[in-house]
C-alpha cells in the first residue's frame, strides 16, 4: 500500500468498491498496517481541527433556565436551520495568505465566504460573534483574531452579534465605512453597487466613520447611519431596526417603501435580475414580509397595487407597463 | 481569547451561562468534526455533541477547578464517538460490508488518540510553526488539500500540477510536520510514528 493512497482514503477521496475493498484488506492484514493507518488518520484530523467548516450551530438550551439566554431572541432564525443546512452551500470558502510576514502567525490566515444570490448564511467566528450573512455577500475574516482589534471585511450585508471583548475593538470595514464597537448587535448594509451605506444599531453603541473624511457618528439603539457615497454625507435616523434586520431570520420585511426598494431587494432575495420599464412610475408604498412566498407569487402580489405586467424569463424578469 | 483556560473553567463551574456559550460556540464546530472524522455519519455527529455539552452544564459543578477543559470535551466525544460507532456498526453489519468494516479501522483509530492532556491553542500554534518550516509550494499544496477541503485533482488543475505531484507533496508535508511536532505533545507522541 503506497502513502499516496492511504492519504487519499483518509481524504475521502476513493469511491470505488474495488479500491475501498483493497484498502480495507491491507488496514486489516496486520496490527502494523492498522498502526499506520491510525497516526495517519489521527495526524490528519488533528491538523484538521483548526479550521473546521462553517457549521450551523444549533441553540442550546439550558435547562431550568431562568434567564433568557441570547440565543433565544434568535429562535425564529432556528426554526429554519433545517432547511438552512440544506442551503449551506457556501458560494466558496477559501484561504487567502498573505506574503509571510516577519511575525507570522494564525492571525495572517483569512477566510472568505461568497454567498450566492438567493441564499442566506451564518456563521461563527473564533471570538464567539455569531454573524448572519444576506444574499450576495463576500465576507473575508481572519482564522484567529490579531492581538490589537478584531477586524473583518465586507462586500453587502451582514448582521453582526459581537461578542463583548473590552480590550479587543471589532471593527468591520465595508470599503468606504468602517463600523467600530466593542460588543453589540448592529447590522451592516454595504453593496458594491448600492449609492448608499447603512449600519442600524439594535443593541450596545457603535460608531460609524466615513473613511474618506475620517468623520465619525456615534449610535445609540435604534439608530442607523446612511452614507451617501458620491458627497460622502452621513445621515443619523431613528428606524424601527427589525425592517433592517430581520432577514436573518429568513423575512424579508418592507414598511411604506417605495416600488423601486422592493425590487431592488427582490432581486437579491430570488437571485433574479429584474428590468424595469422606465415609463413605469409607481408612486405606491409597500408594507409586506416576505416569508416562504415564492418569486411569481410576489410579483402577483405587486401586480394586485400596481399596474404591472412581468415576464419571467429564466434569471431575469421583465417588469413592463401595461 | 484562550477557551481552555482556568478562568472560563472556573466561570462555568459557578453556571456563568455567557461562559459557557462562548465555549460552547468556539468548541461546537471543532468536536462536530472531530467525531464526523470517524463516524462518517452527520446526524450522528451532531446528537454526541449535543450530548457533550449538556453533560458539561449537568455536570459543571463536579468538574476540578484545575482540569483541563479542552481534554474534557475531546475525551468525552471521544468516548461517545466510539460507544456510537460499535452501535452504527451492528446496523451495517448486514446491509454494508465495506462501511461496517471502515467503522471498524476507525475504532481502532480512535481508541489510539490520545485525548488526555489535550491543550487545543497549544496544538494549533505547533501545527502552524510546523506548516511555516515547509518549503512554500508543499505548503501551498497541503494547505489547500487540508484547509481548503480541495480534492488533488482540484489542485492539481488549480496549480497546474500534475496529480501524481500533489499527492506527492501531500505526503512530504504529513512527514514533515511528523517529525517536527513529534516532541510537543503527549497527543503527538501517539501519532508520529507512521512508518512509510
Amino acid at each position: 500500500m503506497n502513502e499516496e493512497k492511504l492519504i487519499r482514503y483518509i481524504k475521502g477521496e476513493i469511491v470505488s468498491e474495488t479500491e475501498l475493498t483493497e484498502i480495507l484488506d491491507w488496514i486489516e492484514s496486520s496490527p502494523e498496517n492498522q498502526e499506520s493507518y491510525t497516526r495517519l488518520k489521527n495526524l490528519w484530523v488533528a491538523t484538521g481541527l483548526g479550521h473546521p467548516e462553517p457549521v450551523s450551530i444549533p441553540a442550546f438550551v439550558f435547562p431550568n433556565s431562568k434567564q433568557k439566554s441570547f440565543y433565544y431572541s434568535f429562535a425564529p432564525f432556528l426554526r429554519y436551520a433545517a432547511v438552512f443546512v440544506l442551503a449551506f452551500v457556501l458560494g466558496s470558502v477559501s484561504l487567502y495568505f498573505f506574503g509571510k510576514s516577519e511575525h507570522s502567525e494564525l492571525s495572517g490566515c483569512y477566510n472568505t465566504i461568497e454567498v450566492p444570490y438567493g441564499e442566506r448564511s451564518q456563521i461563527s467566528l473564533y471570538d464567539g460573534t455569531k454573524v448572519w450573512l444576506n444574499s450576495g455577500t463576500k465576507f473575508r475574516y481572519p482564522v484567529v483574531f490579531g492581538s490589537r482589534t478584531r477586524d473583518v471585511f465586507i462586500e453587502g450585508e451582514a448582521f453582526f452579534a459581537v461578542a463583548k471583548d473590552q480590550e479587543h475593538p471589532f471593527v468591520v470595514n465595508a470599503g468606504q465605512l468602517k463600523v467600530e464597537v466593542l460588543g453589540t448587535h448592529f447590522n451592516v448594509c454595504a453593496y458594491p453597487e448600492d449609492r448608499e451605506f447603512s449600519t442600524t444599531l439594535e443593541e450596545g453603541s457603535v460608531k460609524a466613520v466615513e473613511t474618506e473624511t475620517g468623520q465619525g457618528i456615534k449610535l445609540i439603539p435604534g439608530e442607523q447611519m446612511v452614507l451617501h457615497r458620491e458627497t460622502n454625507q452621513m445621515r443619523q435616523l431613528k428606524v424601527n431596526t427589525e425592517l433592517y434586520t430581520s432577514w436573518k431570520e429568513n423575512l424579508l420585511r418592507f414598511d411604506d417603501a417605495p416600488f423601486e426598494d422592493v425590487i431592488k431587494k427582490m432581486e437579491r432575495w430570488y437571485d433574479v435580475k429584474i428590468t424595469l420599464d422606465p415609463t413605469l412610475d409607481s408612486k405606491e408604498r409597500y408594507t409586506l414580509t416576505i416569508k416562504t412566498e415564492s418569486l411569481r407569487e410576489m410579483l402577483q402580489l405587486l401586480s394586485r397595487t400596481t399596474k404591472i405586467n412581468y415576464e419571467i424569463k429564466g434569471n431575469t424578469v421583465e417588469i413592463k407597463n401595461p | 481569547m484562550d477557551f481552555g483556560s482556568k478562568e472560563i473553567l472556573q466561570q462555568i463551574i459557578s453556571g456563568d451561562e455567557s461562559a459557557f456559550e462562548k465555549v460552547y460556540r468556539f468548541y461546537y464546530p471543532r468536536l462536530n468534526y472531530f467525531a464526523t472524522q470517524y463516524l462518517f455519519d452527520a446526524e450522528a455527529s451532531k446528537n454526541i455533541v449535543q450530548d457533550v455539552f449538556t453533560e458539561l452544564w449537568d455536570k459543571r459543578e463536579s468538574l476540578q477547578y484545575d482540569s483541563n477543559l479542552n481534554a474534557w470535551l475531546f475525551t468525552v466525544t471521544k468516548n461517545k464517538s466510539l460507544k456510537v460507532i460499535s452501535q452504527l456498526k451492528s446496523r451495517q453489519n448486514y446491509d454494508n460490508h465495506i462501511k461496517s468494516r471502515q467503522l471498524d479501522a476507525n475504532y481502532k483509530s480512535l481508541s489510539d488518540f490520545d485525548t488526555s492532556n489535550f491543550v487545543f491553542e497549544e496544538l494549533q500554534t505547533q501545527i502552524q510553526i510546523a506548516l511555516d518550516r515547509l518549503p512554500p509550494a508543499c505548503r501551498k499544496v497541503f494547505e489547500m488539500s487540508r484547509f481548503e477541503d480541495k480534492k488533488n485533482r482540484e489542485i492539481a488543475e488549480e496549480l497546474n500540477l500534475s496529480i501524481k505531484t500533489v499527492e506527492a507533496q501531500i505526503s512530504k508535508a504529513l512527514r514533515s510536520l511528523k517529525s517536527d511536532l513529534k516532541d510537543y505533545l503527549p497527543l503527538f507522541y501517539m501519532l508520529f510514528f507512521f512508518q512509510e
